[in-house]
């Protein structure tokens, strides 16, 4: 494989890792707890839109417009009749609630659309070779969709009075309600625009591989790393984090650690020695125990 | 009707290997305020351990106190990494951790060949018994432990690191020997899953089986030992009671399997909002002066 193709995909990884991530970052910064189900939240944005494009057989933009749009008010609901019954019991119990919904919202899908994998219907276009590398269609847009999205995100929360307010309650829930910014407002906004941000990651990334219930349980530590690694609350850092665990992920498998092992030729070893391709979760959960072994608290020593 | 005792002493069997790991979790997470989010790890390390030492035909039962020392050491091993980490960021540690032991035993087909996961071809006479009183056994440990003057400061830590600390308690010591404790019962619980099902893979070690024996403590009461062995039977009962329900309605068995997990995760969230305590709530010793 060569190397712009790897970084080519390690790109489409962390763009696809870093939607998904931003959005539990802010969720994370604001509510306080470890929201174990807004992965799930992505696969279920997923799943919305394939019932928009295939079984109503919608154009795949208005899909997953609309997919993302629902998915948003789904996570208002789950503020308003789950987590905000649990809200003020410290960070423990509404994580726990947060477990039991992943549970529950991936055994939903599963039981609705059965194990199969599925796959959208849009029309194939060719893809394009960049610089010796193959990038597919819809990796192209899940790149320029990423980046806009992103970007939107960092100017809504930088330039808008609802993202003043959000960075507010994010950085003390008693002074912003102080300033008479009405802090549940926000919550409920929070949790609108981090649902709508997995469901549209979840959208990317069933649309660059394929859709299955299963979607979500490979997703959860890589995003959980990317989080903590950019440092919770920051979105800037979800990017950055979601970037290295994407870098991580691709160049780790692709890069031959014979030399480094053989200590470049003071030792014997076979000419080949790379991670198999089972191991890529491993990189991830490696870097996550490794990662909050050196900072205990988190990157940004921020007690939660 | 032999058939129907048979899988009656499987069932209590079975329930019991769940009880002492719900026991095992219920130290670290209820006594100790430990998250773990990994409890499957010690299942399966303990299985893993049973099964290569059975298949080394190393005698059973010492099989069994090799595969305590190994989850053991696992414990040890995992509560270094806590130092003053909060509860969520540990949570989210121990899954990583417990999921890498799975790729390893996954991946590395000459330790336990694989995905094909490995038999355990050995009858031990009284086997069902066994685990009964060794649950039993457990349960009057953890009594025990819960009364002790080191249950005691446990529940100290539990509710934060300061006063321990100006109490001049060495609290990682107590981690340390509270996941090494939890971890050597849990050892003891994968070691008799693998004895009972003649068989571990992999498989066996999913996060979702961690979350199922969260179900439990979180039903039974964390805190509360009797609790948890009443909500394991509970969560238990309701699991694999379920799964006969394809005998009743006419449902697809796929279709079934998911709702059952469903339920649990149902289940969680129900228990976590209206009645977080549990079923049966931690008691509070008051000292009468």
């Amino acid at each position: 494989m060569n190397l712009i193709q790897v970084i080519i995909n390690s790109l489409i990884t962390s763009a696809e890792l870093g939607l998904i991530a931003i959005g539990l970052s802010m969720t994370f910064a604001i509510l306080r707890f470890a929201n174990f189900a807004h992965v799930e939240a992505a696969v279920m944005g997923a799943y919305l839109g394939f019932l928009f494009n295939v079984v109503f057989g919608w154009n795949l933009f208005l899909s997953a417009l609309f997919a993302v749009a629902l998915m948003g008010g789904v996570g208002c609901l789950f503020h308003r009749y789950i987590f905000k019954r649990v809200a003020g019991t410290g960070d423990v119990t509404p994580m726990i609630v947060s477990l039991g919904l992943a549970i529950a919202i991936r055994s939903g899908l599963q039981a609705i659309w059965g194990p199969q994998h599925k796959i959208y219907d849009y029309e194939i276009l060719p893809g394009k070779m960049v610089f010796g590398a193959f990038i597919t269609f819809p990796q192209i847009g899940i790149l320029i969709t990423a980046v806009a999205a992103m970007l939107g995100f960092y100017a809504l929360l930088q330039f808008s009075r609802i993202g003043k307010a959000m960075r507010a309650t994010s950085a003390n829930v008693e002074l912003a309600q102080a300033c008479s910014i009405d802090t549940e407002k926000v919550i409920l906004f929070v949790w609108f625009l981090g649902t709508a941000f997995a469901a549209l990651g979840g959208f990317m990334i069933a649309w660059d591989t394929q859709l299955d219930p299963y979607l979500g349980f490979n997703l959860v530590i890589p995003i959980f790393c990317a989080v903590l690694i950019g440092g919770v609350g920051s979105i800037q850092g979800a990017i950055i984090g979601a970037l290295i665990v994407g870098f991580a992920q691709n160049f780790g498998l692709a890069v031959n650690f014979a030399p480094l092992i053989g200590l470049f030729g003071l030792i014997d070893v076979p000419a080949d020695i790379s991670l198999p391709g089972a191991y890529k979760p491993a990189i991830t959960y490696l870097a996550v125990v490794l990662l909050l072994l050196i900072r205990p608290t988190g990157i940004t020593r921020k007690e939660l | 009707m032999e058939q129907l005792l048979g899988f009656a002493l499987y069932m209590v069997a079975v329930t019991s290997v769940f009880c002492i790991l719900a026991m095992s979790l219920d130290l670290q997470a209820g006594g100790c305020g430990l998250m773990n989010f990994g409890q499957v790890a010690f299942m399966l390390l303990g299985a893993y351990t049973t099964a290569i030492g059975v298949n080394a035909d190393i005698n059973p039962y010492a099989c069994m106190v090799l595969s305590m020392i190994v989850a053991a050491i696992f414990g040890v091993l995992m509560s270094l990494t806590v130092k003053n980490m909060s509860g969520t960021y540990w949570g989210i540690l121990s899954l990583s951790a417990a999921e890498l032991i799975r790729l390893i035993f996954l991946n590395e087909r000459w330790l336990a060949d694989g995905a094909n996961g490995l038999s355990v071809l050995v009858t031990l006479p009284y086997l069902h018994l066994t685990i009964f009183v060794s649950m039993l056994l457990v349960y009057l440990l953890m009594r025990t432990i819960w009364r002790s003057p080191f249950g005691r400061v446990i529940r100290m830590i539990r509710e934060g690191d300061r006063l321990p600390l100006a109490l001049g308690k060495n609290v990682l010591l107590f981690k340390a020997e509270t996941m090494a404790i939890g971890g050597a019962v849990g050892g003891l619980a994968g070691s008799f899953y693998a004895l009972l099902n003649s068989y571990i893979s992999p498989d066996d070690g999913l996060p979702i089986e961690t979350f199922i024996v969260w179900a439990m403590i979180v039903v039974g009461g964390r805190g509360n030992v009797f609790g948890v062995i009443i909500g394991t039977v509970f969560v238990q009962f309701l699991f694999v009671g379920t799964r006969f329900l394809t005998n009743i309605i006419s449902i697809n068995p796929d279709i079934l399997s998911a709702l059952r997990l469903g339920l649990i995760g149902v289940l969680i969230m129900a228990v976590m909002m209206w009645r977080p305590q549990g079923l049966l709530p931690e008691r509070k010793r008051i000292y009468r002066i």
